[in-house]
């Protein structure tokens, strides 16, 4: 059955059938080849896949960040960010990188950040003098951040597949976003002053007094909902269930700017989102109970220790195997098939659970800014207005850059670890 | 076929419709659990049920509208790279392959909706195939979508669609 299964998934994801269907499908085609299972499994496992509190966070997220991009928080955070890091050389590209990580913690998803940030910020590069790769090279690179603060929705998914703590993943994902967010930061510096690039950052900036007080409401929503979390108040579920008021609170009665005509686009665009995650997670739920079911993660587990001998040898290993899966596939799908095959692997080899979460979110994450399938790319080209063809040369040191910064976090788990164990103890 | 594309319209206009219904149901209904838990000091049993069957109905009507935007993910660098004949018969191909799936979602879909009707949702008195029908009754939207697709691209949508992806 495992045979047909890979084989089919491959052929199918090869040809550009949606991935959801891929999935689904290639599913159909293991029970046949297994004989003995009933098809029934398939409405079964679909049903049952997304029949969960925990998934609810995802929509109700998604739903929040559109809401709270509609409602004029991404401006304000804009210019917080610019008046605190943008009066060096390069200083509006780090803004870009600040903004990203402020809005992450609102938002769930890479794409979303992309979009409600990059609209603001590419075109204000451009008029720098910023080449426009180089400028959308910067906001790609920097939407990563947006599945590494909390929220974060492939955190979600790993935390429900593999039975890990949403709240210690939550926590466990500042570290390494602050590790990327720097490594960004000095990264963009470098090359601006290496090119004589934004010289001018400088100017028009608020005084980060004034920018903060404007930002304020814009940064309650975060503080409430993280604070829930991390204190215990709130489920993450919860939590995604305030974020909505505090969102729909924010944007019609503090900024004015969330009119009620919007709400019908803003409804059908997070329909769409939302959709196009969960019908992923569905399908995934039914390939991974057959998967388990065919003993594949134990046969997988037994070659990992033949051919491994180390810790740091397994943890490379996994990181090569995850950045070729990350280009190809997306990284729900990627998450929901591969988190409960390797977890239990990773423990065997004394990596805690939560630390394993954040090498492979970072690691996927990596993966949507590289082709032939990164939608992150893919939206940073749409909203610069470039093809991915021009941005390539650009992006190749953002891309190597988080690679170091991956290195790091697998190497250095203190860096996740040490903030979960500060807040949750030892 | 313009009677049936108008047909269509109709039909993804009403999934689209719906899910948004059933959307906001499941935001209210968590923001509820909340309120009650927090307020009353014991979350309320039947909503977090009523609350996850509803995203459940919103989702499946939502991959309606999802495939009507071509808003699926997929890796499309092949089908981008073909000649315009090739990469459209690619199209076509890839999108059977959605609507064979979705026809036996729809079959196993019906099938399981039957088998579970004696089952009751937990804490409520109602059977768990009203939320099980969300799958075959999605699937009818998701099939009509498609075939629209499909219909469309056979008439140059798809490739007019490509040169402005590529003018870009």
């Amino acid at each position: 059955m495992n045979g047909a299964l890979g084989l089919a998934l491959a052929i199918l994801f090869i040809l550009g059938v949606p991935i959801a269907v891929a999935i689904g499908l290639a599913s159909v085609i293991g029970i046949e080849a297994h004989g003995r299972l009933p098809l029934l499994l398939v409405a079964q496992r679909m049903f049952t896949g997304i029949d969960s509190f925990p998934l609810m966070a995802i929509p109700l997220f998604i739903l929040a960040g559109n809401l709270m991009a509609a409602g004029g928080i991404s401006r304000r955070l804009v210019e917080l960010a610019k008046s605190l890091v943008g009066g060096m050389q390069g200083g509006l590209a780090c803004t870009c990188v600040l903004t990203c990580m402020l809005f992450a913690s609102v938002s769930g998803s890479s794409v979303a950040t992309t979009f409600a940030i990059g609209a603001i910020l590419i075109p204000a590069m451009v008029k720098h003098h910023y080449p426009r790769p180089l400028a959308a090279s910067v906001q790609a690179s920097s939407a990563e951040l947006g599945v590494l603060i909390p929220p974060s929705i492939p955190l979600i998914l790993y935390g429900v597949s593999t039975d890990t703590s949403i709240g210690q993943l939550f926590v466990a994902g500042l570290g390494p976003g602050v590790v990327v967010a720097g490594s960004l930061m000095v990264l963009v510096l470098v090359i601006c002053r290496l090119r004589g690039i934004g010289e001018e950052d400088g100017r028009d900036r608020q005084s980060p007094g004034a920018a903060l007080l404007a930002a304020l409401p814009a940064l309650l929503a975060p503080l409430v909902i993280l604070g829930g979390i991390y204190t215990g108040v709130f489920t993450p579920t919860e939590a995604s269930a305030v974020a909505v008021v505090t969102a729909l609170v924010t944007g019609m009665l503090i900024y004015r700017e969330l009119k009620l005509k919007y709400l019908p686009d803003i409804l059908k665009r997070t329909i769409i989102s939302i959709s196009v995650i969960m019908v992923i997670i569905s399908a995934a739920a039914l390939f991974s109970f057959l998967i388990t079911r065919s003993g594949l993660p134990n046969e997988i587990a037994l070659l990992f220790r033949e051919v491994f001998e180390s810790r740091i040898a397994f943890l490379l290993a996994v990181n090569i195997l995850l950045l070729i899966v990350g280009m190809f596939i997306e990284t729900s799908a990627a998450i929901l098939v591969l988190a409960p095959i390797l977890a239990p692997i990773a423990v065997s080899y004394g990596v805690d659970p939560v630390h394993f979460g954040l090498i492979i979110v970072v690691n996927l994450a990596l993966g949507m800014i590289t082709p032939p399938l990164g939608v992150n790319l893919f939206a940073a080209c749409a909203v610069a207005n470039l093809r991915i063809a021009e941005i390539i040369p650009q992006l190749v040191w953002f891309v190597l850059m988080v690679f170091a910064a991956l290195m790091v976090i697998t190497y250095v788990p203190q860096i996740t670890m040490w903030p979960v164990h500060w807040v949750f103890g030892a | 076929m313009r009677l049936f594309l108008r047909f269509e319209d109709y039909s993804t206009g009403l999934a689209q419709r719906l899910a948004i219904g059933f959307l906001i149901i499941a935001a209210s209904l968590a923001i509820y659990q909340v309120v009650t838990r927090f307020v009353f000091g014991a979350p309320s049993t039947w909503s977090e049920v009523i609350s996850r069957s509803a995203m459940i109905w919103s989702v499946f009507l939502g991959v309606a509208v999802a495939f009507r935007h071509g808003a699926m993910i997929s890796v499309d660098v092949i089908q981008n790279s073909l000649p315009p004949r090739q990469g459209l018969a690619l199209f076509v191909l890839t999108n059977s392959a959605s609507l064979i799936f979705f026809s036996i979602l729809l079959w196993q879909g019906i099938l399981m909706t039957e088998r579970v009707i004696p089952q009751k949702l937990a804490a409520l008195q109602i059977s768990i195939s009203w939320v099980y029908a969300a799958l075959p009754v999605g699937s009818v939207f998701i099939i009509i979508a498609i075939l629209a697709c499909i219909v469309r691209a056979l008439q140059g949508d798809w490739l007019a669609a490509r040169d402005m992806a590529e003018l870009k």
